[in-house]
């Protein structure tokens, strides 16, 4: 039963509540997709199109997810499913938000699997121990698939030491949930993002005085990295995969469409500012993208291995080039153990930030809608996703990582964002919105945003839903995408798949039991 | 390949603008009294 007489917790300050909803933002994305996306997209003609997103997709997002959030926070809600419900008087409503937890819950329980793989590696470099006489590729492809029970070898004999770290990162991540917004989340933030920025700062210093560190191949320099980056090809602006692949960076970047921010900025007051807030959030994250994220990991990449053979690690995705390619250059570079550490950790505090920020929305529910206590509502949590990612850890090397990266953290952020748009602008009415988004403000925005966020944002949302249906969605829910030495993935996947209705259908039950109740309570205090 | 002037101005754009965009949040923010809102009924 909702408990509505005990107050609600809060943030402690306005910059720990940024530091928080940036926190939740910058992840590993920042770092390793976005200059990989920048390379392959046309280098700096991406950013055309990178900011237009930015400006009409990323923004908007955000300050539509913070009105949503503060407005839900009024009626003591925490949750997408609450949230839906005052926004929309339909009974339909409180079960599209469902979308909202399940999204958050699924991508919790891979990601904490991910973030593990960054501890473990900021401790293997601080121990050297995948340093090697002469290291390659294959190498340390070789140590990633071991670590990860993919293959046997370079010490690891099975999968138990990935187990051991994956539990240490569960225990770290749960504990700050169990301690509550201000003591837990907030104060996380403020000892991470800074921590997070002091490394990166490290990094990048480190990155601008390589140079040429082979001096026989002068063509390997750390400039021709950020001219791999940064040199626009305008040819490629007429091709509609880079303004979707700039749109869909934007995105995913932001954190938008997970209903964790909504979580977050449910704790704030009535007539707490949203929009200098949500605008400096996206703006930190910006900064740790463009700036930071950019003259890292592909700079270096093309210093140590030259242009050709950093396109081939930009295809063959991000994770070859933070887990692969980045502890090779470690080996390279005098106290190479030092600042393959701090990129580790660094990617751990972006990874922590962002996966406490999902378990949030699945306590404020339990908290809100069923009357947990904190304590209560954090274990209940916990066994549950407990008993989740051992699937996930134990059957990685089957795709089962792959299948609910796909559906809950791809396509199904793009469904919800469209979704929560929809109701605020259209449903709630967008003069409503707009003034519950300007409410408090230290910041006017201005009013052309009310359009853009009223038109164009789901336009571009639904260019995107569209397209990656046609393009991605359905030939992966048909398999299509296997080779076929694959094959043997399929009983796996098809098990990711139900785990994920489970779910949804959990979930969606247990929104139906706490409507159910408060409707009894209702009928009851009207007796 | 080299850096070229328009990958030079790109870049300088790309960073002016987020760094700008810092700037401009975070100035506003240390502008507006201190705390406003918060933890205050």
């Amino acid at each position: 039963m909702p408990n509505s007489d005990k107050p609600r917790e809060q943030w402690g300050s306005r910059i720990g509540l940024i530091l928080a909803v940036a926190g939740n933002a910058i992840g590993l994305g920042n770092f390793l997709r976005f200059p990989v996306q920048a390379a392959q997209n046309g280098g700096g003609a991406f950013m055309i199109p990178y900011f237009i997103a930015f400006l009409l997709l990323g923004i908007p997002l955000m300050w539509i997810e913070w009105g949503i959030g503060r407005y839900g926070g009024k009626f003591r809600h925490g949750s997408a499913p609450g949230m839906f419900d005052v926004l929309w008087n339909h009974p339909l409503a409180k079960y599209l938000g469902a979308t909202g937890l399940f999204i958050s819950l699924t991508i919790m329980i891979y990601y904490t699997c991910i973030e593990s793989w960054t501890l473990g590696y900021s401790i293997f470099s601080i121990f050297k121990m995948y340093f090697v006489d002469n290291p390659d590729f294959k190498n340390m492809k070789g140590f990633l698939d071991a670590y990860q029970g993919v293959s046997a070898g370079h010490g690891f004999d099975s999968i138990w030491t990935a187990y051991a770290i994956m539990l240490i990162t569960f225990g770290i991540n749960f504990l700050i949930l169990y301690k509550g917004i201000s003591a837990g989340i907030e104060k996380l933030a403020k000892i991470a993002m800074p921590l997070l920025f002091i490394f990166a700062v490290i990094l990048v210093i480190r990155v601008f005085t390589l140079g040429t560190p082979d001096p026989s191949k002068p063509e390997y320099s750390v400039w021709n990295g950020f001219a791999f980056i940064w040199n626009p090809d305008f040819s490629k602006l007429n091709d509609p995969k880079i303004w979707l692949a700039a749109a869909g960076q934007i995105f995913f970047t932001l954190s938008v469409g997970m209903g964790t921010i909504h979580a977050y900025a449910s704790y704030l007051k009535a007539k707490d500012d949203i929009a200098l807030s949500g605008l400096s959030t996206a703006a930190t994250n910006e900064f740790a993208e463009v700036v930071l994220g950019g003259s890292i990991a592909i700079p270096v990449a093309v210093a140590f291995f030259g242009v050709t053979a950093t396109q081939e690690i930009a295809k063959a995705g991000a994770f070859n080039l933070g887990f692969v390619s980045m502890p090779i250059i470690f080996q390279k570079l005098p106290f190479g153990e030092f600042f393959g550490f701090i990129w580790f950790l660094l990617l751990f505090f972006a990874g922590i930030t962002s996966s406490v920020a999902m378990g949030q929305p699945i306590i404020a529910f339990l908290e809100d809608e069923f009357g947990f206590s904190r304590k209560k509502a954090t274990i209940s949590l916990a066994l549950f996703t407990l008993t989740c990612v051992n699937l996930v850890v134990f059957f990685f090397k089957f795709g089962f990582l792959d299948e609910m990266d796909y559906w809950a953290g791809t396509f199904g952020l793009v469904v919800f964002a469209l979704m929560e748009t929809i109701l605020f602008m259209w449903v709630f009415g967008a003069d409503k919105a707009f003034d519950e988004i300007n409410s408090g403000g230290d910041i006017k925005i201005p009013v052309i945003f009310k359009y853009i966020m009223k038109y164009i944002t789901p336009m571009i949302l639904l260019v995107i839903m569209v397209w990656w249906l046609l393009n991605d969605a359905i030939p992966i829910l048909l398999l299509e995408n296997l080779k076929e030495e694959e094959l043997y993935k399929v009983p796996y996947i098809w098990g990711a798949r139900i785990l994920m209705l489970a779910i949804l259908g959990i979930i969606l039950f247990m929104i139906h039991i706490a409507w159910k109740n408060r409707e009894m309570n209702k009928s009851m205090e009207a007796k | 390949m080299n850096l070229t002037i328009s990958g030079i101005i790109f870049w300088i754009l790309g960073w002016g603008i987020v760094i700008g965009l810092v700037v401009f949040c975070f100035y506003k923010i240390l502008k507006t009294p201190k705390e406003k809102g918060f933890n205050q009924d």
